[in-house]
């Protein structure tokens, strides 16, 4: 009896000590993954951040500008063609479209723009 | 076996019944030392599985791979600043700096010859010396390009190490470099929104978002320089201000510098003139005088006062920049920008009234901005006539930028004084407690200061369709004791549309010349309120103003 009792204990000391290290070796991989899947976040996070302060640099509003001024003919927005949603509705339907232009074209083709007005004298007076 | 028996006899009687038997004497030996021995392997066993189990428990981290993800993670801990809109302003890369532990160096000149390969402009000298001192740690190099990494690493110089670091970036390099500020190369805030917010930037990982809008910046930047060109200014200074929460859209300041080489910039270009420049107001405080005035109750819009004779005081003559030689009303006088008009009105309400409304103003003390550059108003203890008189036409009295543009916010926003912040929706819970003036005056300064640009002196800030209103002011400059005439400080303040001022603009230039286009005038009307209305005109597309067309 008392040999018996030692062999299942024994039995169970054995399967107790693998699945003991079974389960640490699971854990430690488990463990690793983790590490690995930081790292690589860290990695991702540094990747981004890069990126990032490329987009910025690409698109700083100096930098835009002195493209837009290169290569477009986009000129700064005038007041006066800016109208609330609403009122350009109203126009939209009330003009007859005839012709279809391509507003790429429009873009691309150098425009002579208008001269600025010279101030007279008479606007001198009274400043 | 004699001498056996006479060492263990005793024992053996007991076992044996004091029989000397040689065979059992043998045994009991034998067993004794097998049970020292198992004894022995069990209490290594039991050490072995002891061991085996706390190893079991224990994660699998080495001691190296726990320090790169610690230094890793330290590494990326100053937050990113982000404008109004999302965009960003700051941002910390990771790269990669050098050091050397001279004890593991073995030969200083082969490491400093290496070196000198890789990194031309490195203090060698300094290098050498340090490295000769045996110091463990010795700074090579910050922040080196991975070619650099490279080169070194195929260098293989003993004792040279790499180590984890970041470093701050500016993507729009001079844009905002007065509001933003600069770090030093342990990345701690050291001016600006970083040295102000060092502790929230370090501590919190979210960014932190400024209530300036880039495309604002650039629009008032790009003008400003224009301006300056134009009008072969020393310098200028611009803000852009949301008045029903005190938000700072823009503030641009002139000569400015990249915070990205801060070290490489000259002192003047670090100088914010926005909210460290004190200057008098010039004709600008003509509308807190007449606020005062009106809300005070002694003077109405209808008021009429002399002004065809200069006020004196002491030797001193005060005349009008614009005279008309005849009595004005307020309103005229508002519109001409009559200063002695404006000194009349000031007397007439007295001067503790205007020092009260001047301190109510805040214009005593620095403006509490997120900004660590802030400088006190200069003004005179003594509040006696000669004040009185000076400050209601802007001199006497010393404000920063900043402190005008609060002060003509408060008079435009209905009478209420909200700080100023630079932290988007910073403001959104605060209620402004303090009211300066009524309703109805502020509404009776929004039609003077509408009337300013529609007849007055700051026609050239007009902005066909958003009916801008505002006023100029022309300030000598103090060169030692006196005023120079030929040295002036332009400013032009204002705000648009006029139904609800909403957006207030401020211009200064400092020391603007006359040229050809303005015939010969150096005031603000001339050059200020020009580049105030190209401002508008550019932002206000941006800002979602619908423009009038009715007009």
């Amino acid at each position: 009896m008392f040999g018996v009792n030692r062999l299942v204990l024994l039995i169970a000391v054995v399967f107790a000590g693998c699945g003991l290290f079974n389960f640490k070796y699971k854990v430690a991989d488990l463990n690793s993954q983790a590490q690995e899947l930081e790292r690589e976040i860290t990695r991702i996070q540094c990747d981004v951040k890069i990126l990032s302060a490329e987009l910025r640099y690409l698109t700083a509003p100096k930098r835009l500008q002195r493209l837009a001024n290169r290569h477009m003919i986009l000129d700064k927005t005038e007041v006066n063609r800016l109208f609330s949603l609403s009122e350009f509705k109203t126009r939209l339907n009330g003009r007859a479209h005839t012709v279809r232009v391509d507003p790429l074209q429009n873009l691309l083709v150098k425009v002579s723009a208008p001269k600025p007005k010279k101030l007279s004298a008479t606007d001198a007076r009274g400043q | 076996m004699r001498q056996f028996t006479r060492k263990t006899g005793g024992y053996f009687r007991e076992i044996v019944g004091g029989r000397y038997d040689t065979i059992s004497v043998a045994l009991v030996t034998l067993r004794q030392r097998i049970s020292f021995v198992l004894v022995c392997f069990c209490i290594v066993n039991l050490a072995i599985v002891a061991r085996i189990v706390y190893l079991s428990l224990q994660p699998r981290l080495s001691d190296h791979d726990r320090n790169i993800i610690q230094q890793q993670n330290a590494n990326l801990v100053r937050a990113d600043l982000f404008d109004r809109n999302g965009m960003i302003l700051a941002t910390s890369l990771p790269t990669v700096s050098v050091y050397a532990n001279a004890k593991d160096v073995i030969d200083i000149d082969d490491a400093v010859e290496g070196l000198r390969k890789i990194f031309k402009d490195l203090n060698f000298r300094k290098v050498k010396q340090n490295l000769g001192g045996g110091k463990r740690f010795v700074w090579i190099k910050r922040h080196i390009t991975p070619a650099q990494q490279e080169a070194l690493l195929s260098l293989g110089i003993p004792g040279i190490y790499f180590i984890n670091t970041e470093r701050r970036i500016y993507p729009d390099r001079n844009l905002l470099s007065h509001v933003l500020g600069f770090t030093d190369v342990d990345n701690i805030g050291i001016a600006g929104v970083e040295y102000s917010e060092n502790n929230r930037i370090i501590r919190n990982s979210e960014p932190v978002q400024l209530s300036v809008d880039i495309r604002l910046q650039h629009a008032l930047r790009d003008e400003l320089s224009a301006g300056v060109v134009e009008f072969n200014a020393t310098g200028a200074s611009g803000i852009i201000y949301e008045i029903e929460t005190g938000e700072v859209l823009a503030m641009c300041s002139l000569p400015d510098f990249d915070p990205n080489q801060y070290a490489k910039t000259p002192p003047k270009n670090k100088f914010n003139k926005c909210t460290c420049a004190v200057m008098e107001p010039g004709s600008t405080a003509k509308i807190f005088t007449t606020a005062m005035a009106l809300e005070n109750g002694k003077v109405r819009l209808d008021s009429i006062f002399d002004v065809t004779v200069p006020l004196t005081v002491g030797r001193h003559h005060i005349k009008d920049f614009h005279p008309q030689n005849r009595p004005l009303t307020t309103e005229e006088i508002f519109k001409y920008s009559s200063n002695i008009g404006a000194a009349r009105m000031a007397l007439q309400v007295g001067g503790q009234i205007q020092k009260q409304f001047y301190q109510d103003l805040g214009m005593f003390v620095p403006v509490r901005l997120e900004l660590p550059e802030l400088q006190a108003p200069l003004y005179s203890k003594t509040w006696r006539e000669p004040t009185i008189i000076t400050v209601a036409y802007g001199y006497g009295i010393a404000v920063t930028p900043m402190h005008m543009v609060v002060g003509v916010a408060s008079i435009l926003n209905g009478g209420l004084v909200l700080p100023p912040t630079i932290l988007k929706n910073k403001n959104a819970d605060h209620k402004a407690t303090k009211r300066i003036i009524s309703e109805a005056t502020s509404k009776k300064m929004v039609r003077l200061l509408r009337l300013v640009v529609e007849e007055g002196t700051s026609r050239k800030a007009e902005v066909s369709g958003y009916h801008v209103i505002g006023k100029t002011g022309t300030a000598e400059k103090l060169h030692g004791k006196t005023y120079n005439k030929n040295s002036n400080m332009c400013f032009f303040i204002g705000a648009f549309p006029t139904d609800q001022p909403k957006y207030l603009i401020f211009i200064m230039l400092d020391e603007p010349k006359a040229n050809k286009n303005t015939f010969g005038f150096a005031a603000a009307g001339w050059n200020a309120a020009p580049v105030a209305s190209r401002v508008i005109r550019r932002i206000g597309a941006i800002l979602g103003v619908v423009p009038d067309k009715d007009e």
